[in-house]
């Protein structure tokens, strides 16, 4: 059984490269595309697809606010951001919001499909900027350093990230600590997991701090 | 080129609000501060003043008591002349009055020899024992003095001494007097008379005038029943008050018990004035038979005793406002002057973070200028020339697009750190060579946790990785590139090893022409040192950066 997919994207030219991709691989399965926001949230809300590939710069929508609904209304579906330039701030932004996954626009297909098929294995990518974007998320410093007592984070996550944010690879951390790369991957994915829980957590809290919530 | 660009020390800069917390805290320790020694001032200045108090107060206790010694001395010594002239006169008269008649001449001899001998008593009179006058050197007064209370009580009482009237004023003459007696009485004790004689009150109260007591000091001379018979008040003889009644307890007890009080405080109701009292006995044996006794009193007035204190007072709470002026002024210039100083080291920063601004954005500008800008160029001139096929035209496409990666990771607001960035390059380059079926080996050693460079000198590193492993793609014909780093404190080596066609040095060869001279200047542009060399076969790369 394919692993199915749905597209919101606003360049065509886009959405139909990532169509033939998708149509040329039997593992995947297209089952939907929106080119606005406004149909990207009637596509989530009608299509149960596997992993929803949301673009950011959508013309009538911001990209971050359909992915917190399709995490919502999706919760077991995989959400990936689809950006220009990866830059951390755009991936931050949706990995906190729930996305379990990013691709640039350039990916060749190949990896296109990789990706789809870690993320339905339960792992997923990260670069090493965004990992360390993400340590500093957590307030967690180098190895010197105190761990702060409140993250949510286990010790071997840590460790993970740390690794990945010192350039190293899948492999070489499964070596390292004597485990697969693809438990590796399902450490990062639980990572996502966790940094989408500690902002809701944030921004609570932030919210009591200024008042706006009781 | 080593240490921190200025993007960091923009990151670094310290926010102005922790300039301006501890700024308040100056302020409220300086306002202490003042406060503090203010109030240590005033302190001093209140224990000077209280001991300077007691000082003045003991010396005027002194004061008084001198005083009223030795003018209690001086009315006791007149008092007692005239008693003692009396006394004389009185037994040479009594043995002419037995047995009768009356040898007036003789007497009104004598009474002048007295007259003559004691000028400060006139009206020198015998009176007989009905106190009709008997014999007077002065005009006869035709008036019995038998209701006298100085001639009854020198008629009832048998013992000698001296009586004193009370104060009388003689109005002719327009001045007080009193008159002073002693009985006249035969060897068995009959009462024969009196002997009488007038004296000036003034005389009595003459020593007065000559102490020096202040404006409103006062001195009062009174009998046991409190009658005044002499007072001196502002710097005059009060007459005013002359044989009236000055209600005095500590008087009464005095007379009572025979206690001399204690110098005492008493607001005088008289006259309103507060005076320290020193109230003396003047006879300390008995002498008179009427009044009992005399008693006499100095008042040295507060407002008198305590003027230099006053003025040290006055002078204390000058020097208390001048202290509180000239330090307040002070810690108000001293915080104008922290204000001033803070305001311009908020422009001093604000200025230096506008200068790194500015060269951040200059050195962005040199990057877009060498990097995707130049690259750019050159695809649109190949483009334009016609003769690009389509893998050339993608070729460099795709280089601009590493190039704007390099740019984006490199520059991203952070710490300065190379090593996620060079992950995220390997990453990128993997997946690349991976894609081309070409084996990429990248092996770090003595991966460190921590590779801080400045991030524009990391992205001219990047940039000549880049080149090289692009020049591999497109030139190399390879299978096999190894790319290895050694990090250690000193330096960062990178040595990067083909297995392709490599290129001829001998034959003026080179390895991609226009790409190496641009990975030289990258290279001396941040201090390193770089070689491009033949292997046989394939290319070889060193570039080495020293670290400090």
């Amino acid at each position: 059984m394919p692993t199915t997919i749905a597209i919101i994207e606003d360049n065509l030219d886009f959405l139909r490269r990532y169509s033939a991709i998708i149509e040329a691989d039997a593992d995947v399965a297209l089952l939907g595309t929106a080119s606005t926001g406004r149909d990207g949230l009637a596509l989530i809300d009608r299509v149960r697809a596997d992993v929803y590939l949301i673009d950011l710069g959508l013309p009538d929508f911001n990209g971050v606010e359909l992915i917190r609904h399709a995490v919502r209304t999706r919760p077991d579906c995989d959400v990936v951001v689809v950006t220009v330039f990866g830059d951390d701030a755009h991936i931050m932004a949706s990995l906190e919001a729930g996305a379990t996954g990013y691709l640039l626009k350039d990916t060749p297909p190949a990896e296109l499909v990789d990706c789809i098929r870690v993320l339905r294995d339960g792992g997923a990518p990260v670069s090493p900027v965004i990992a360390r974007k993400i340590l500093q998320r957590f307030h967690i410093g180098k190895p010197a350093q105190p761990t702060p007592p409140q993250t949510i984070l286990t010790e071997r996550e840590i460790e993970v990230l740390r690794a990945l944010a010192k350039g190293l690879t899948f492999i070489e951390i499964g070596q390292l600590y004597a485990i697969s790369p693809h438990t590796v991957a399902r450490h990062v994915k639980n990572i996502y997991k966790k940094l989408a829980v500690h902002s809701r957590g944030e921004a609570v809290y932030e919210a009591t701090a200024l008042g706006l919530l009781q | 080129m080593k240490g921190l660009g200025p993007a960091t020390r923009l990151a670094a800069l310290p926010r102005s609000l922790s300039r301006s917390l501890p700024h308040a805290l100056l302020k409220r320790s300086l306002a202490g501060a003042t406060i503090l020694l203010n109030l240590l001032i005033a302190a001093l200045l209140a224990v000077f003043l209280q001991q300077s108090y007691g000082q003045y107060q003991e010396h005027a206790v002194l004061t008084a008591q001198n005083l009223s010694i030795a003018l209690k001395e001086n009315i006791s010594a007149t008092v007692r002349e005239i008693d003692v002239a009396l006394r004389t006169e009185a037994e040479d008269i009594v043995p002419l009055l037995t047995p009768a008649p009356a040898r007036d001449a003789v007497i009104a001899r004598l009474l002048a020899q007295m007259q003559q001998r004691q000028p400060e008593i006139h009206a020198i009179r015998v009176y007989d024992a009905e106190g009709r006058q008997h014999y007077s050197q002065a005009p006869p007064d035709a008036v019995s003095i038998a209701g006298a209370d100085y001639f009854q009580a020198l008629r009832d009482h048998p013992e000698p001494g001296l009586a004193l009237s009370s104060p009388l004023y003689d109005a002719r003459n327009q001045r007080w007097e009193l008159v002073c007696a002693r009985a006249l009485r035969a060897d068995d004790g009959q009462f024969l008379g009196i002997l009488a004689a007038r004296v000036d009150l003034q005389r009595l109260a003459s020593a007065f005038s000559l102490i020096e007591i202040g404006p409103h000091g006062a001195l009062t001379l009174s009998s046991s029943e409190e009658q005044v018979y002499a007072r001196y008040t502002r710097l005059q003889v009060d007459e005013a008050m002359t044989g009236r009644q000055i209600r005095s307890p500590k008087l009464r007890d005095y007379v009572t018990t025979g206690q001399r009080p204690a110098a005492y405080l008493f607001r005088s109701p008289l006259d309103g004035v507060e005076r320290l009292n020193s109230l003396r006995r003047v006879f300390d044996r008995p002498v008179l038979i009427t009044p009992r006794n005399l008693y006499f009193n100095v008042g040295l007035a507060s407002v008198d005793y305590l003027q230099k204190w006053y003025e040290e007072l006055t002078a204390a709470l000058g020097l208390l406002l001048l202290s509180i002026a000239i330090s307040s002024a002070a810690a108000l210039t001293m915080q104008r002057f922290w204000r001033e100083r803070g305001a311009s080291e908020d422009r001093l920063r604000a200025l230096e973070r506008e200068r790194a601004v500015n060269d951040e954005r200059l050195r962005i500008v040199q990057d877009l200028h060498d990097g995707v800008g130049s690259q750019l160029l050159s695809a649109l001139m190949l483009v334009q020339s016609g003769g690009a096929t389509q893998a050339q035209t993608i070729g460099l496409l795709q280089e601009c697009m590493d190039d704007m990666r390099l740019a984006i990771d490199s520059l991203s607001p952070d710490e300065p750190d190379l090593l996620p960035v060079l992950g995220n390059f390997r990453y990128r380059m993997e997946s690349r060579f991976k894609g081309v079926g070409l084996e990429l080996r990248w092996t770090n050693h003595q991966l460190p946790d921590l590779l801080a460079i400045a991030p524009h000198d990391g992205l001219q590193v990047l940039r000549v990785l880049q080149e090289a492993l692009a020049n591999v793609l497109r030139h190399a014909r390879a299978s096999l590139v190894t790319v290895d780093l050694y990090f250690s404190e000193q330096q960062l080596a990178v040595r990067i090893r083909d297995n392709g066609v490599g290129f001829d040095p001998a034959a003026g060869d080179k390895p991609a022409g226009h790409g190496l001279s641009n990975m030289q200047m990258r290279a001396k542009k941040i201090g390193a040192s770089l070689q491009i060399y033949a292997l046989n076969p394939g290319t070889a790369l060193d570039l080495d950066l020293p670290l400090d």
